[in-house]
């Protein structure tokens, strides 16, 4: 299973950028119509300034969004489970574990949209201590979490019957 | 008082060199991890293309302004009476 991010994530990147790129027009309107602002030359050089490091702030934004979103993957072999996450713009984590070494596999879909749309995330708490894998936002949260469940088992059983042969 | 704006600019040149920065190591690790698919690759050009269209209108627009002007914050007394 190769796994990442709802594509609501990606929606949501969309609208929030769109929503900002909405705002210096609005202020534009309003200081053209409203307000003698930008009939100074020096007013005008700064809101000029001002509104393209606002709109290459949201493209940047937007794209550093993607990259985070496209980057996150989670991939599950009927051996083991490898997770890739990157944390920002400096910081990759990537992190695999056996599937013997899986203890508690949780889905969790909350809230509306996730109802609806099937999404949630699934927790897999591993034999560490304090290490657990995290599948955020994944699309079929609970069969992700019940098919993981049957590999682990499967994966369990062929081992035993690995150690009984080797007897 | 009065501030030459020339130092708005100066303060935009530096946000530039910031956010190509920020640009480089983002498009650094699409181009290291992640161009597997099309979209990825589509967004990238995406991207780089319209970061230079609103480089290349922001110069547009600020090539028209006269920045050895001043931008003035506050009247003085003579203005003010």
């Amino acid at each position: 299973m190769f796994l990442r991010r709802h594509w609501i994530v990606l929606l949501k990147i969309v609208l929030v950028n769109i929503f900002l790129a909405c705002f210096p027009i609005i202020i534009y309107i309003g200081l053209q119509n409203y307000t003698g602002f930008l009939e100074q030359e020096a007013y005008k050089a700064f809101f000029t300034i001002l509104v393209s490091a606002f709109y290459l702030f949201v493209i940047l934004f937007a794209f550093s969004n993607f990259v985070d979103y496209y980057l996150d993957v989670w991939i599950v072999t009927n051996e083991r489970i490898i997770n890739i996450e990157q944390k920002g713009l400096f910081s990759r984590e990537i992190s695999e574990k056996e599937l013997g070494q899986m203890q508690d596999i949780t889905s969790d879909v909350d809230g509306f949209f996730a109802t609806v749309l099937n999404y949630g995330n699934v927790y897999i708490q591993t034999a560490a201590e304090k290490e657990r894998f995290v599948f955020k936002e994944i699309p079929f949260a609970d069969e992700v979490a019940r098919r993981i469940s049957n590999l682990v088992s499967e994966y369990q059983k062929l081992n035993k019957t690995i150690e009984i042969d080797k007897m | 008082m009065e501030i030459p704006l020339s130092i708005f600019l100066l303060a935009y040149l530096i946000y530039i060199a910031i956010f190509l920065f920020f640009s480089f190591f983002n498009l650094f690790h699409m181009m290291k991890y992640g161009f597997v698919s099309f979209w990825a690759w589509a967004i990238t050009v995406a991207y780089v293309v319209l970061t230079a269209l609103a480089l290349f209108v922001s110069y547009y627009y600020i090539a028209q302004v006269d920045w050895t002007e001043s931008f003035q914050i506050i009247a003085t007394q003579q203005e003010i009476y």
